[in-house]
């Protein structure tokens, strides 16, 4: 086949569908179908006002059943989300607007039989349902979106992609043409729009910002209705309340915590004054009352909501307006407050101290709680910015949200004063629901909100968000506590997320979807929008994840508080395919395991340097200290004198969750403050689960001067990077996060001027030297002999470091395999590893001919050093599918 | 014991298995096994770490010619594998003679020579294979077996040598050899491997003198274990192992050493005296241990002696073993036969009784004893069950009032004890594996009595043992040559269906059609018996890749195995078994791993329980059963 013919078809059949394809009636209910496509358009909700704008009389009701990533024969969800064809049933669809063919296009040529086929498939059964339970559904289908061609260096080329776009749309056309089914070749006008645009339309090439659903909608509403749009002009207000609407209704179809709502664990039933719960129990007799009969009566509550809403978008539609009214939602049922009457009474923050013990010579103090700052209530996560400011997410809805909740999620802004004291306290954003994840990027906070992550930003300097754009879209929530955190950024300025037991993520890329079953840590470039799975393991809930001074990652799954060694098993195996069982790299003492830190801070003494920083929750409530020293290939830590630890006989709801080293180099750390902590153990909404409290203390060495904080916030490039020279991570980490502010061309130049001038006498000038290489990354320039010069560097971390880079420069240096069969044969099995785990990415035997190499370099080969003999077995099975 | 050293020499082996890689090699294309990636042309270290790493499907598909020595490493690897089946020892053993131009013999030396530690295990298969190796070819190892029976070597080496001595030179020689090495023992305990009876009986003489009271522990415990093997000293072993007991010296041990010396080979001997001195030894043992393996080896075999006596010598005897400890039922699975070692127990009415079930197969089995005539209800319901465990944590047990006693399913190797009160009525109660697959096979009744004592008195033979024979093809060689081939169809029927055959086949359109059909097999091999016969014989040699066997590993840490029935992008249909409620539809995004088998889900063994007339009847109802026509 011919791409260039099938052009031409599809031009055609552009122009046949515009005689009105789709009639609206008194009433209907239409659904949109598809991935990220008509997922965007809920929250941007352009086509959805000018369709219910031009015609205001027919009561049109929108249920977007969209979702990242689906496919006409893909639906990751859940376990016992719904099938398509149930909620297609449940919301009483009368008309399909079905947008396919985008995630299937990644397949190419070789993809289009099944695509073809599977097409059929679906209209046919569409065809012979009866979702409304009185016709077969109208169904309108919808070509992808051409890829839209960005001047960004950082976005991908797209001219191969729009071959197989154009291929995918055409296929299209031809079988709804067969099929007598209404067409629109969103290709074609997205073509168009995008080469008559003056500014870009998407964020990505892929994904339609709010600008280009404004651009695009009156072009797909000509094609459905052959007329003309309504001007876009003056229905703000009928945008507003289809906004609230869609929101409302997506917080019932994609709902946060699925698992314990329709899941598995939606069949724990509990019973007032009784431990312990029944499995496996939707239903159960009174007076056992199961998650799932809570939540359901909730949900009931969201269509009950998203209903309300639907009238006001009527009223407005028709020129007037409607004041919603929640009072007629169905009541929720709930167990009664007496199933736990042996809580203990919550000391204040001061006199929670008094039963905490702490390291030789550190000191532990209270800098805010619940009684001085109420909104401080659960937090979450903690970070310092580049202004020196204390950003804390707090969740009181944990485990989420209630539709009645009138008090949200938040993310608040601590402002202190050189004696750690709180001088001001901001919310930078509320109405949030299980703000779990956040980590500052250029002007702005990505911040997670399952199912997707924001790039949040204020616009206008008030200290509150004002501008958002979601830039990941398909993080599942299945269990909120498994929702995206400890987003960690590594020295080359790749974020990573994660997910938990029970997830079905999908997300749209630019490169295709990405999906994953259960646990995995994915890997983010926030300027490519590249992200791929970085850890496909069977972790339960893979919370911690740190990088040291070298970028060397230690990856903990909370659960069992099993932490690992990260390169060993972050090499590429193909979905659905997980690692192998890699050991521990630390005997823990004790778990759970909220979140982990790396303790580089000079504030402390020499023995606290680096050390593993490792939070426990349950029996032992404190933090675990651990000194890390090379094993083989990898890592491993051993146990020193514990950090801190609560008397939890005295403070059972002591917990701390989370640590920070501040700017002055002391640690921050939160306190969640609950007794019940459970999400399985106790009812999802028992009574007794806690919303008001918690606190934020900081550890300090008194006997040692504090740091004077490195001056960060709105610094010219140069001093930047002078900045990196500085031993702790978090300075490094905040300067690079400023410098990214900044115009690539420039930082990188000055960043080659700096590294050229470095003393190389200094004792730190590798890992200077290393930082330039990471500021390249950092802004995805690629600067290849520096990348040379620091894969032989006289340091073999560094070496380690530089191969890590080249794994992701790999499509953009010379021969890379010839630079990593260096690696692979280096004198240091740090650097052979690395090596190992970046061949596992070239889907080429040739590659694995490459790690195998490493071998030779083993003392002996019986009994090769056990984290090389793991990558490599690894490395082996990705490659092993390739020839 | 016969049939298990199979005189076939290597030239024929590697013409055999030669045609069989390559017959695998187009299979595992079809069957979802892929063709791994490997580099042969790389340092030992980088070959031995790639091959190391494979599955046994895998290792298999690796390219393998018996012309260059660049294989040699797969040949090797293949050997070291514990779970292939014997014939791809076989083959490599002959490849690595051909490239390296050696035989066979001087091959297994080399490998037992440098078997690594942790392969130990491998030692007792390989000396087996080096002894079924052309006596020529031993003899011209003799000089390097003598080396390395006396030199410093691992134990392996050393019995694996010394055995093919034993099987090649005139005992003198190897015995003083031994004698001069500090390996005595080593000799003695290999005798049983030993496969002409001659070459072993010439040993009774050296052995004799240590089957004496005041003789070293070490070789005397060595030396009544192979007295159990010397064909034509039956007498001689009794009579020094009835001393041995009276005094008291390894009494257990010369327990199970008598019961392994048939029982038409046992000439007459002072039974009354034997069983006396066992009871002493029984007595002996305190009542907390009298359900463990030494008081049981003892208790049986007197029981079965008293009953050997005349009445009024017999009963007391019994009466006084029954009073001992409670009535104990032991019951071992068979190896690859799906049978248990019984078919009949006995247990009186009413009375204590305690079942010690030891799986020594490598398949799950259970023990379900059920109401009488229930057997057939409760197998099928079996099957028909989903693999969920009851509220005792119990697969594959029917809730019905008609299941007495059942333990759980026991995995390879496992033992379970089960007391409890024998059922009030006496009769015939069945007992069986419920797994599915098994139910209408492996069977047995436990006869419930009003009176033990007046029972076994009229019924001395007691409990019975099945009787085994490890058939091969060449044992039907004469048979088979005849045109038509010998057997009765009728009572081949009958042998059809006590074997079960038709819970896991089609014949003549009936049956299950869980493993290939009959009819099917018999057409591919154009109406050859003896092809047949070695399908039902060898049943790993040709899989299917329609029946190929899988080993799921799942998300949930629950594992499952079986063929594939269907496969989309979605899901893997999966059969565990016959039954209809064996089949489980599986999402690909629970499945964490999936391994191929080289092993069929048919056991090797199904025939072995069979006497001569009995296989050849069955191969003569097969031959001409199949009524449903050809396919198009």
């Amino acid at each position: 086949m011919k791409p260039l013919v099938l052009f031409c078809l599809t031009a055609l059949h552009a122009f046949t569908a515009a005689a009105a394809p789709l009639e609206l009636r008194q009433g209907d209910r239409l659904c949109l179908l598809g991935g990220a496509l008509p997922d965007r358009m809920q929250h941007h909700g352009w086509l959805e006002t000018l369709l219910v704008a031009h015609q205001p009389q027919l009561n049109l009701v929108f249920r977007n059943l969209g979702s990242s990533g689906d496919e006409v024969a893909t639906w990751h969800r859940s376990e016992n989300f719904g099938s398509r064809e149930q909620w297609l049933a449940q919301v009483k669809a009368d008309v399909i607007l079905a947008f396919y063919g985008f995630n299937e296009s990644f397949r190419g040529e070789a993809g289009l039989p099944k695509f073809k086929a599977d097409l059929e498939k679906f209209i046919k059964d569409t065809q012979a349902a009866k979702y409304n339970g009185q016709a077969a559904p109208r169904l309108v289908l919808f070509s992808p979106l051409a890829a839209e061609s960005l001047s960004d260096p950082n976005q991908p080329p797209t001219q191969a992609r729009n071959v197989a776009l154009g291929l995918y749309a055409s296929v299209m056309s031809e079988v709804a043409k067969a099929h007598q089914v209404p067409f629109v070749d969103l290709f074609a006008i997205s073509k168009a729009a995008f080469a008559k645009a003056s500014t870009p339309l998407t964020l990505n090439t892929i994904h339609l910002t709010e600008a280009g659903d404004r651009a695009l909608s009156p072009e797909i509403f000509r094609a459905l209705m052959g007329q003309a749009a309504p001007e876009a002009g003056g229905l703000e207000k009928l945008r507003a309340a289809v906004l609230d609407k869609n929101k409302e209704w997506h917080a019932r179809y994609r709902t946060v915590d699925g698992y314990n709502v329709y899941g598995g664990r939606s069949g724990l039933a509990f019973t007032p004054g009784k431990a312990g719960f029944k499995q496996g129990e939707r239903e159960p007799k009174e007076p056992y009352l199961s998650n799932y009969q809570t939540m359901q009566d909730e949900m009931r509550q969201r269509d009950v909501k998203t209903e309300n809403r639907d009238r006001r978008v009527w009223a407005v539609a028709r020129g007037g307006d409607l004041k919603v009214d929640d009072s007629n939602l169905p009541a929720v049922r709930l167990l009664p407050a007496s199933n736990k009457p042996d809580i203990k009474p919550f000391l204040s923050g001061e006199e929670t101290l008094k039963h905490v013990t702490v390291a030789k010579g550190c000191k532990v103090s209270l800098v805010a709680s619940e009684q001085s700052h109420p909104a401080l209530a659960s937090p979450v996560q903690m970070a310092f910015d580049t202004k020196g400011r204390l950003w804390v997410a707090v969740w009181p809805s944990y485990p989420e949200l209630r539709p009645t909740d009138k008090v949200f999620d938040k993310l608040l802004v601590f402002d202190l004063d050189a004696q750690g004291r709180v001088v001001k306290s901001t919310t930078f954003m509320d109405g949030l629901n299980c703000p779990t994840g956040f980590q500052f990027y250029k002007d702005g906070v990505l911040l997670m909100q399952a199912p997707d992550l924001w790039y949040v930003r204020d616009t206008d300097g008030d200290g509150k968000a004002d501008w958002k754009e979601r830039v990941l879209m398909g993080m599942d929530s299945a269990d909120s506590h498994h929702t995206t955190n400890a987003m960690a950024y590594e020295p080359g300025g790749a974020t990573y997320l994660s997910d938990g037991v029970f997830h079905r993520t999908q997300v749209e890329t630019p490169a295709g979807p990405v999906r994953n079953s259960d646990g995995c840590i994915y890997r983010y470039e926030p300027s490519t929008h590249k992200f791929e799975r970085y850890v496909a393991y069977g972790f339960a809930n893979p919370h911690g994840r740190v990088f040291n001074y070298w970028g060397t990652d230690i990856i903990t799954d909370a659960t069992g508080n099993a932490n690992y060694f990260g390169p060993a098993f972050s090499g590429f195996l193909p979905e659905p395919k997980k690692h192998g069982g890699l050991k521990q790299f630390w005997k823990n003492p004790s778990r759970p395991c909220p979140a982990t830190a790396i303790l580089s801070t000079r504030h402390f003494p020499e023995e606290f340097q680096g050390n593993f920083l490792n939070l426990n929750v349950i029996g032992f409530q404190g933090i675990f200290r651990a000194k890390i020293s090379e094993d083989g290939a990898g890592l491993k830590g051993d146990s020193v004198e514990n950090l801190l630890q609560g008397d939890n006989a005295v403070i059972p709801n002591f917990r701390p969750i989370c640590a920070t080293v501040a700017p002055d180099g002391s640690l921050y750390f939160c306190d969640w403050a609950k007794e019940l902590i459970g999400h399985m153990q106790h009812h999802i909404r028992d009574p007794h689960r806690d919303k008001t409290h918690g606190r934020i203390y900081r550890i300090t060495f008194p006997s040692r001067p504090l740091l004077k904080p490195v001056k960060i916030d709105g610094e010219p490039i140069e001093a930047l990077l002078e900045a990196l020279k500085t031993p702790e991570d978090d300075v490094r980490t905040r300067a690079k996060i400023e410098l990214g502010k900044h115009d690539s061309a420039k930082v990188v130049a000055a960043a080659k001027k700096w590294a050229a001038a470095l003393d190389k006498t200094e004792a730190a000038y590798q890992h200077h030297l290393m930082e330039a290489l990471w500021v390249h990354q950092w802004h995805n320039v690629v600067n290849e002999p520096l990348l040379r010069q620091m894969l032989r560097s006289p340091d073999h971390n560094a070496r380690a470091a530089a191969t890590r880079v080249l794994c992701y420069w790999r499509d953009r240096v010379a021969e890379p395999l010839a630079l990593l069969r260096v690696q692979a044969t280096d004198a240091h099995p740090r650097v052979r590893l690395e090596a190992i785990r970046a061949c596992s990415f070239f889907k080429t035997s040739a590659a694995a001919e490459v790690a195998l190499e490493a071998l030779e370099k083993e003392a002996d080969p019986a009994k090769p050093d056990y984290y090389i003999k793991y990558t490599l077995d690894e490395t082996l099975k990705a490659l092993g599918d390739f020839k | 014991m016969k049939g298990r050293f199979s005189p076939v020499t290597a030239a024929v082996l590697l013409a055999i298995h030669a045609a069989g890689a390559a017959q695998e090699h187009h299979h595992a294309a079809a069957g979802g096994v892929e063709k791994p990636v490997v580099f042969l042309d790389k340092s030992p270290r980088i070959v031995a770490f790639q091959l190391a790493r494979l599955s046994d499907a895998q290792l298999l598909l690796v390219d393998r010619e018996p012309t260059h020595p660049k294989f040699i490493p797969v040949y090797e690897a293949i050997l070291l594998r514990p779970a292939l089946p014997a014939p791809r020892r076989e083959e490599a053993i002959s490849a690595l003679a051909r490239i390296r131009k050696s035989d066979a013999a001087t091959e297994i030396l080399a490998v037992i020579r440098q078997l690594p530690a942790e392969k130990a295990d491998l030692a007792p298969g390989l000396t087996r294979l080096l002894l079924s190796q052309p006596a020529a070819d031993l003899k011209r190892q003799e000089p390097s077996l003598r080396e390395l029976f006396s030199g410093d070597n691992p134990v392996g080496v050393r019995r694996a040598a010394c055995a093919a001595l034993a099987a090649t030179q005139p005992a003198d020689a190897t015995w003083s050899l031994a004698e001069r090495s500090q390996g005595v023992e080593h000799l003695i305990s290999v005798l049983p491997l030993v496969p002409q009876a001659a070459a072993r009986a010439a040993y009774f003489p050296r052995l004799l003198p240590l089957l004496q009271p005041g003789a070293p522990a070490g070789p005397r415990r060595a030396a009544i274990a192979a007295a159990a093997h010397m064909p034509g000293h039956e007498a001689a072993t009794i009579a020094a192992l009835s001393v041995l007991i009276a005094r008291g010296a390894e009494a257990a041990h010369c327990a199970r050493a008598l019961s392994r010396i048939p029982r038409e080979r046992w000439p007459d001997v002072d039974v009354p005296r034997l069983c006396n001195a066992l009871l002493d030894q029984a007595r002996s043992i305190p009542a907390p241990r009298r359900t463990e393996d030494d008081y049981l080896d003892i208790a049986q075999l007197g029981t079965e002696l008293a009953a050997r006596l005349p009445r009024e010598k017999g009963a007391p005897l019994r009466r006084a073993f029954v009073s001992l400890g409670v009535n104990v039922l032991r019951l071992r699975s068979l190896h690859e036969q799906m049978y248990f070692d019984k078919t009949l127990l006995l247990a009186e009415a009413g009375k204590p009784v305690e079942l010690v079930f030891e799986n020594t197969d490598a398949m799950p089995h259970n023990w379900v004893l059920v109401a009488l005539g229930a057997a057939d209800a409760i197998a099928t319901a079996a099957e028909a069950m989903a693999a969920q465990p009851d509220a005792l944590g119990r697969v594959h047990v029917p809730a019905s009032p008609q299941v007495l006693q059942a333990t759980r399913m026991l995995n390879a190797g496992e033992r379970v004890r089960l007391p409890f009160t024998a059922p009030k009525e006496p009769g015939d109660y069945p007992f069986l594996c419920t797994f599915p697959g098994h139910g209408q096979r492996m069977r047995g009744t436990l006869k419930v009595v009003a009176d033990l004592e007046s029972y076994l008195v009229q019924h001395p033979q007691g409990t019975s043992e099945v009787k085994i024979t490890e058939w091969t093809l060449a044992d039907f060689a004469a048979d088979l040559a005849r045109t038509p081939p010998a057997g009765n169809r009728a009572r081949g029927k009958e042998v059809f269906a006590k074997a079960a055959c038709a819970s896991c086949h089609q014949l003549g359109g009936e049956g299950v059609a869980f493993g290939p059909s009959i009819g099917e097999a018999l057409r591919r091999h154009q109406g050859n018996a003896g092809a047949l016969l070695t399908e039902i014989l060898d049943p790993s040699k040709f899989i299917d890749e329609k029946f190929r066997n899988y080993n799921f590993e799942l998300s949930d840490d629950e594992s499952l195995s079986g063929i594939i029935l269907k496969e989309d992008a979605a899901s893997v249909t999966v059969r565990s078994g016959p039954g209809e409620a064996q089949v489980k539809v599986v999402p690909k995004n629970q499945i964490k791993s999936r391994r191929a088998s080289v092993l069929s889900v048919m056991p090797a063994g199904l025939l072995n329980t069979m006497s001569r007339e009995d296989v050849l009847d069955l191969l003569a109802h097969l031959m001409t059963a199949d009524a449903s026509p050809a396919p198009k």
